[in-house]
């Protein structure tokens, strides 16, 4: 019975370090919309480095808790397909919080000036991204808890992706159109695209969810 | 002396091969640690064969009367099926190889329990047909109760975990009380040993076998007639001792392999015959029909060669 009680303790701590790296990460990518709006306003000036260096800070610490987990995982009396798919699991978030550093990083690093024209749509794309980490916040703490139906969670993913891709797809052309160097239309695309990204990584992490769910079901 | 030697041979092979039955799936997941497993196996099984092992004892020693060398050719020729067997890969049941020896003595020497032998080949048709109802009965339950309850991953896997640890020791417990019959009926028949120590002594060789050398077919995971997820595993291992289980009150040895069969059958039934994989089911029913017949013409052979007179 003891062992009983210290094997639920034992795993109510993992459900606990699972929140702690949602929050954490949740909060990165708000801090980088809030680093993109404050680029949109002045450009890539020293300051969108400094706005990078505080999210490599959290996402330091995402990597932690996720290291963490998974070096206990094993301790745990999971099921070996449980394993996998919180290992899974993290993986495809990490995703999430690694992509915003980067795409900071690299509009700081390449001196990126995206067209004026192009912000208000640019911020609604990065906007999309974080919100769908939103829903997969959930879907995590769903999937993990009673395991209820996420069918209404996926719908929304789904259909913040395809939208998330029509804007992706408009600003291309949008930049393409433009007077601009190819090298120069080139470099803004792969930046709208790796915005963009955020979207796919939450609908892989959706899918993911669903699949976990599914195969809880007995 | 050789038919106890024999007699503790082929229970230490059943202990080897039979435990993977019943702490397989955990050990092989790394669920519960094989030295674990091992230990509450081998606990487990004494414990039913002291217990509950007797009415099967008695079904197969009123087979056939057994004198000492009847015995002998008795636990040989079922030790020679299980190794001929195990050569050509198939799986095996030794509850089989040694009725089925009993079969061909009691053939030989023209006084076969009628009885006896239907009682058994009835019970042989219904263990894989006990596994599959067992699974179902268990299956609706056990999903009734999480499906009403809802628990979250990390509380339903410890659950399942330790359902499984539990239901583990159950499964060892139904291999003692039902297959040391296996063992000890060949020692009460010939007089060799009294009831009572003759199933702890039965009991104690299979718990040696759990202990020395069950670990790589613990390990193994083997080739299954359905895919199964944890969930489903649980209720085979608990339908499989539930079946043993049963046919320890009724007193006939029966094959835990193919109780553990009739639950994966039972899987198939309830979630679609597709799944099935039909051409193993069909290579496994064979060589369980046909190990019987291997037995019994092993002891015939035996008896005939015992039997020969050198007339110059």
């Amino acid at each position: 019975m003891l062992k009983a009680m210290f094997m639920f303790k034992k795993n109510k701590k993992m459900l606990e370090e699972f929140d702690s790296y949602l929050q954490t990460a949740g909060e990165l990518l708000d801090d980088f919309k809030a680093a993109l709006d404050y680029y949109f306003e002045n450009g890539p000036d020293d300051h969108v480095q400094n706005l990078a260096n505080e999210i490599h800070i959290k996402e330091s610490r995402c990597d932690d808790i996720r290291r963490h987990i998974e070096l206990e995982i094993f301790e745990k009396s999971l099921l070996p397909e449980s394993r996998e798919d919180i290992f899974l699991l993290l993986e495809r978030l990490d995703n999430l919080p690694n992509q915003a550093e980067d795409i900071l990083r690299t509009l700081w690093t390449q001196q990126q000036e995206l067209p004026q024209d192009t912000h208000p749509q640019v911020a609604e794309l990065a906007e999309l991204g974080v919100k769908m980490f939103g829903y997969i916040r959930e879907g995590v703490k769903t999937v993990l808890g009673r395991g209820e139906s996420i069918e209404e969670l996926l719908t929304k993913v789904d259909t913040a992706e395809s939208v998330g891709d029509q804007i992706q797809y408009k600003l291309v052309a949008q930049v393409f159109a433009k007077d601009m160097a190819v090298a120069e239309k080139m470099l803004c695309r792969d930046a709208i695209r790796e915005i963009g990204a955020l979207c796919d990584m939450a609908d892989d992490v959706a899918l993911l969810l669903n699949i976990i769910n599914v195969k809880r079901r007995v | 002396m050789l038919t106890f030697i024999g007699s503790m041979f082929l229970g230490w092979g059943l202990g080897t091969n039979d435990a993977a039955n019943v702490f397989g799936t955990a050990v092989s997941s790394r669920m519960v640690k094989w030295r674990t497993a091992a230990l509450l196996a081998a606990l487990f099984v004494v414990l039913g064969a002291v217990v509950q092992g007797g009415t099967a004892v008695e079904t197969l020693t009123n087979l056939t009367p057994q004198t000492r060398l009847t015995a002998t050719i008795t636990v040989f020729a079922a030790a020679f099926t299980v190794m001929f067997m195990t050569l050509l890969k198939l799986p095996i049941s030794a509850s089989q190889a040694v009725v089925g020896s009993i079969f061909g003595i009691g053939l030989m020497q023209g006084n076969l329990n009628p009885a006896g032998t239907t009682k058994i080949l009835l019970c042989w048709l219904g263990t894989p047909v006990g596994g599959a109802v067992f699974y179902i009965f268990f299956h609706l339950c056990l999903s009734s109760l999480v499906k009403a309850f809802k628990p979250s991953m990390l509380v339903l896997d410890p659950l399942i975990r330790g359902g499984l640890i539990i239901f583990g020791c159950y499964g060892a417990y139904a291999l003692g009380a039902n297959n040391v019959a296996n063992v000890s009926a060949v020692l009460v028949g010939s007089g060799l040993l009294e009831r009572q120590l003759a199933v702890l002594v039965g009991g104690v060789s299979i718990a040696v076998g759990i202990l020395t050398l069950s670990k790589p077919v613990m390990l193994t995971v083997g080739r299954q007639i359905v895919e199964v997820n944890t969930f489903s595993a649980l209720n085979v291992i608990l339908a499989e001792a539930a079946t043993v289980h049963l046919y320890a009150f009724v007193g006939v040895p029966v094959s835990t392999s193919q109780a553990v069969v009739g639950g994966l059958l039972g899987i198939g039934l309830l979630k679609g015959l597709q799944l099935i994989r039909w051409r193993t089911l069909t290579r496994v029913s064979l060589a369980w029909a046909a190990t019987p017949f291997i037995g019994a013409a092993l002891a015939m052979l035996f008896y005939i060669i015992a039997h020969l007179e050198y007339r110059p």
